[in-house]
């Protein structure tokens, strides 16, 4: 297997049920049904990393929801991607991880 | 609103599939292929029907019946391979033909109208869940027919087609 | 609806005004440049229409939303309103839907279109909209205006129209899109917020895409190809095919004819 798949199958293993998918020349990874730290409304909700530059963020993971967590965010990233509304907080410099690290690390920022 | 259906099929499939209906075969006057297609459900319960694959037919796949009113006339390899197709794509299937000496809209004839509902059966025991059918292609514009899951063999939708490309090439559904 | 009335543009081909009647046209954005786009379409006949704008009319709006008047911007009257007055009064049987949002809130009555202009203001959302009329494969004319000011020099006033076709070169392609742009945009933490706009810019713009729409749709010229990328350039008042065109690959790798339909999610 390359690279790319044992990143794919690791995100895999990790979320159950990801899916690779792409838009407009971008790779998106569909994360269903994320479960998120304790402090956050909902307590889980479906997630859409994106692990290319976008919009001027070296990563970014967009929520079907704006998450309600410990620390208020500046959700600023608004998208229609994969024919559903998706929602990002500002949260910059998260890059040169592998993917699932890449979801960690944006989860994280939820939280103080 | 009431229901409304949409085949909308891009420039660069219709000219390959443009392509393959006018080769000349050694005994068939027409050539029959099959197209398969992607959904999406837009308002009020509009369902667009999206192809992105076409099936031709290798020559041997045809059978001469020797009558002349019959433009193709396919073996059950030819069926079986969309079946398969089917099965494999998890799409619906769409037998599509050309009626080549006629501009604008075209119209199934009654031959078609006869075969049709045999073929959308053998793709329903494939996979009865999906919408498959039929498109029929003049030079310039195409009409079809489809069958929903559990619609009536016998009574076919005729929904709008589009060719999208340059010209935008709209046949508006109907009645059959 | 007499025959009369459109005897001036039958030279658009018999069929013509039966194709204008079948289409459902969608306009997302009706200010500057949509109102322009709505007002020449009502004109030329178009029977059905579906708009989004989630906005009312204000007093800026005034030096170029065509149609507006005092009296809308007193009442803070939608601009979605203003649109279909315009309509009700060329074509008084045409089907409306109206939609006072975000098309992003309803995205769903897109799809049944079978024309798309977008009017709005940001490389995001018109990157989002294009990637809507890609997946259900929607011709798609953008027009976009920006007025660049320097310091030292006079403003230089520029626009583009471009013509999106699913299976030919996308804006990303064309380079309209870019991350580069985008990721300033993204930057600004804001919509992209008061733009530069003026009626006659907008009016040149908004009557070449509605020129590339009839002839879409009514193949008048027989001549009609996509992509196009046309660039305005409002200090000389050009219009002219971009020399983009020229460098751009063949094949859009951005968004493979496959990739179509209802995402599996």
């Amino acid at each position: 297997m390359d690279v790319l798949t044992d990143a794919f199958s690791e995100l895999q293993r990790q979320f159950p049920g990801a899916k690779q998918c792409q838009e407009g020349g971008t790779i998106f990874y569909f994360i269903p049904s994320l479960r998120l730290p304790a402090g956050c409304v909902p307590e889980q909700t479906d997630a859409l990393l994106c692990p290319t530059a976008r919009d001027g963020y070296p990563s970014r993971l967009f929520f079907a929801v704006r998450v309600e967590g410990p620390e208020v965010r500046n959700w600023n990233g608004n998208s229609y991607i994969l024919s559903r509304q998706w929602y990002a907080f500002s949260w910059a410099d998260i890059q040169g991880l592998s993917l699932v690290d890449l979801v960690f690390a944006h989860v994280r920022a939820l939280l103080p | 609103m009431s229901r409304l259906l949409i085949i909308r099929l891009a420039y660069p499939l219709y000219k390959a599939v443009k392509a393959d209906l006018t080769r000349p075969h050694p005994f068939a006057a027409e050539r029959v292929g099959f197209l398969f297609s992607k959904v999406g459900i837009g308002p009020d319960g509009v369902i667009l029907l999206l192809p992105v694959d076409y099936l031709p037919l290798p020559d041997e796949q045809y059978v001469d019946e020797g009558d002349p009113l019959i433009g193709a006339a396919i073996n059950g390899a030819a069926i079986r391979s969309a079946m398969q197709r089917v099965l494999d794509s998890g799409m619906g299937a769409f037998h599509v033909h050309m009626h080549a000496y006629h501009t604008g809209c075209p119209h199934f004839s009654p031959t078609d109208w006869h075969d049709l509902p045999d073929i959308v059966q053998s793709l329903r025991n494939a996979d009865a869940r999906l919408i498959h059918g039929a498109l029929l292609l003049s030079q310039d514009a195409a009409t079809g027919a489809l069958w929903l899951p559990n619609q009536d063999i016998n009574m076919p939708l005729v929904p709008q087609v589009t060719l999208v490309g340059c010209p935008l090439q709209i046949c508006p559904g109907g009645r059959v | 609806m007499s025959n009369e009335r459109y005897s001036r543009q039958s030279f658009l081909g018999l069929d013509a005004q039966d194709r204008i009647d079948q289409a459902v046209i969608g306009i997302v954005g009706l200010g500057g440049g949509g109102s322009h786009v709505v007002q020449q379409l009502a004109h030329i006949g178009f029977q059905q229409y579906v708009l989004y704008d989630p906005d009312c009319v204000e007093d800026s709006n005034l030096t170029r939303m065509v149609g507006a008047t005092e009296e809308d911007m007193k009442v803070a009257r939608p601009k979605v309103a203003v649109a279909q007055r315009i309509i009700r009064g060329l074509q008084p049987n045409a089907q409306i839907e109206l939609y006072q949002k975000h098309w992003q809130e309803v995205p769903l009555p897109l799809r049944r279109c079978d024309l798309l202009f977008g009017c709005v203001d940001g490389g995001r959302n018109r990157r989002d909209l294009e990637a809507v009329a890609r997946r259900y494969l929607i011709p798609y004319i953008d027009i976009g205006l920006d007025v660049h000011q320097t310091e030292a020099e006079p403003p230089i006033m520029a626009g583009q129209v471009v013509l999106s076709m699913p299976g030919s070169l996308c804006m990303h392609c064309l380079g309209v899109l870019h991350e580069k742009a985008l990721a300033e945009e993204g930057q600004r933490y804001e919509d992209a917020g008061p733009r530069p706009q003026v009626v006659w810019a907008n009016g040149i713009l908004a009557s070449t895409a509605v020129g590339i729409a009839i002839d879409l749709l009514t193949n008048w010229t027989g001549d009609l190809h996509a992509p196009i990328y046309l660039e305005y350039f409002g200090n000389q008042g050009t219009v002219q095919p971009s020399p983009r065109l020229e460098f751009a690959a063949k094949i859009c790798r951005h968004y493979p004819i496959t990739e179509v339909g209802d995402p599996e999610l």
